[in-house]
């Protein structure tokens, strides 16, 4: 893991991307080790999080010997949405993963106040 | 009959498995869509002419089947499903690489076709290598653009006599884009729309610089403004209004307004009852299926798995659709049928998009400072435009006098 990759994130409400401030975003490793915590600022965006990552060229030829990317976990959380977990983001070097998060309000109902939304990139199939 | 021209839909409704299975559909924007597609097909560091070709190979492909109506005249509620054996890999809420989305920004309205033909090419592709086909080879094109090919060229040994359609009619957007660039010195009506639109994003992104005068010159505010505006959307930072940076422009505002003029629509109901009351099913009609939509079409602007409808009175296939889709999405029967519990259920989620979303006063403000300094005519335009408050208050027996004297 000799390169960089970076994530960023966009969190809104709605397809009219109405910014969301405060997101409290946690970026961990796949052995649930914290790397990064952030909190969105006024256009629901972070200082972006460096990862390391493989080289550039492992990513230039088909079946490298290492996967040519890096993988972490996300997780968004901001009072009377619904919390996101993102799990696999891919990170390339030298290049910035962004993550929307379209975040939903929440119903007044306290039954729904722990509701999450979990999405998990696959594989790359190349 | 001319032939009809393809169009670029404002948004992909995507079935998230083979087309018979019981999968989710979930509705994003068409520019989303290439830019989740690109990220899951390719990696984001080869070659920019192979990338290009790619994502241009991707928009063919799925414009083919929005406009062939390949699933829907099969019956189907989607235009696409998610299937690499039936179409291309998409993955629900997945993220993106930043250089594949300011591509797929650029050409999410260029499409492949063959000469003579007006349907974009149902562009195939593959990997390469563990699995070949008649069309692009993903690994194929990585080696081709490595030795110097450009993106036509890349395309053209793919699939041979074909031409590169440029900016193509987006649905829903008004305003397409003027043919040349925007910049430092433009003026005319096309700067005012930029100038108009940018104003009222940055009502909802502070950090988007207000331009204090809408004069139709591009001078250094808009320019600062343009600037910033690509930077939070993660578009070349030149300042210059090319056409990526028109469509996102565009696209935003048109968003930001109709779920002004949504929100300002529901105030002709909160005078009726949010009660449930008897079941609403198919074919019926009047204000309580319209109430109905008007609720589900909130829940569509903020919920990528319910479809949009009209608000109407009628309650068609999309609205069964959009009942249907609430329905799996909150664990109820499947029936398509609006009994107590789905009527609570879809209440419950507009209640929590009310309170929590819609109550801030930047994402949903007066119009009155925006609209103050145009003339009559353009004020009144743009007032019912928004569906606002015209700017001038009015009481019980008044008439208009905006309208009045835009009448005159």
């Amino acid at each position: 893991m000799s390169a960089t990759g970076y994530i960023q994130v966009n969190a809104y409400a709605s397809y009219a991307r109405l910014p969301l401030r405060d997101v409290a975003i946690t970026i961990t490793a796949n052995d649930g080790t914290a790397i990064a915590m952030r909190l969105t600022n006024r256009s629901g965006q972070i200082v972006p999080v460096e990862i390391p990552v493989p080289e550039a060229s492992d990513s230039q030829v088909p079946n490298p010997p290492e996967r040519p990317f890096a993988t972490v976990n996300l997780y968004a959380h901001l009072r009377g949405y619904e919390q996101v977990e993102a799990e696999n983001l891919q990170v390339f070097a030298n290049t910035v993963t962004q993550q929307d998060l379209m975040m939903i309000p929440l119903s007044e109902l306290p039954d729904s106040w722990d509701q999450t939304a979990v999405y998990t990139t696959p594989p790359q199939n190349l | 009959m001319p032939p009809v021209l393809p169009y670029i839909p404002q948004r992909i409704t995507v079935h998230l498995g083979p087309p018979n299975s019981d999968a989710e559909n979930v509705t994003v924007s068409f520019v989303d869509y290439v830019k989740n597609v690109a990220s899951s097909e390719i990696y984001p560091t080869w070659e920019e002419s192979a990338l290009r070709a790619n994502i241009l190979a991707i928009v063919s492909f799925a414009l083919n089947r929005v406009y062939t109506e390949f699933y829907r005249s099969r019956g189907y509620d989607f235009d696409i499903t998610s299937s690499t054996a039936y179409d291309q890999f998409f993955v629900k809420g997945r993220s993106y690489f930043e250089n594949v989305a300011r591509l797929a920004e650029e050409l999410f309205n260029d499409y492949l076709r063959r000469p003579g033909f007006v349907e974009p090419l149902a562009a195939k592709f593959c990997n390469g290598t563990t699995v070949t086909c008649e069309g692009l080879s993903q690994w194929g094109s990585q080696n081709l653009a490595r030795q110097g090919y450009n993106t036509t060229q890349i395309l053209r040994s793919y699939y041979g006599n074909i031409e590169i359609v440029t900016d193509a009619p987006v649905m829903g957007i008004t305003s397409s884009y003027p043919g040349t660039p925007l910049r430092r010195g433009t003026s005319g009506p096309s700067v005012v729309l930029i100038q108009t639109a940018l104003n009222r994003i940055s009502q909802s992104y502070p950090a988007i610089p207000k331009i204090p005068s809408i004069d139709g010159i591009f001078g250094a505010q808009t320019e600062a403004t343009v600037r910033k505006f690509q930077e939070v959307f993660h578009l070349d930072a030149d300042g210059i209004v090319g056409s990526a940076t028109w469509y996102a422009i565009v696209r935003i505002y048109v968003a930001v307004t109709s779920l002004a003029e949504l929100r300002s629509q529901g105030q002709q109901f909160y005078a009726n009852s949010w009660a449930s009351r008897n079941p609403i099913s198919f074919g019926d009609r009047g204000v309580r299926v319209e109430h109905l939509q008007f609720m589900l079409s909130v829940l569509s602007a903020y919920i990528p798995e319910i479809p949009g409808v009209q608000v109407d009175g009628v309650f068609g296939p999309a609205t069964r659709n959009a009942v249907l889709a609430v329905q799996q999405r909150y664990d109820l029967p499947q029936t398509g049928i609006v009994d107590h519990r789905t009527w609570d259920e879809i209440y419950d989620q507009f209640s929590g998009i009310e309170t929590i979303s819609w109550r801030n006063p930047e994402d949903f403000p007066y119009t009155n400072a925006l609209i103050s300094g145009m003339p009559p005519r353009a004020r009144y335009a743009r007032s019912t435009t928004m569906t606002q408050y015209p700017g001038v208050p009015l009481s019980s027996g008044s008439q208009d006098p905006v309208r009045q004297e835009v009448i005159r």
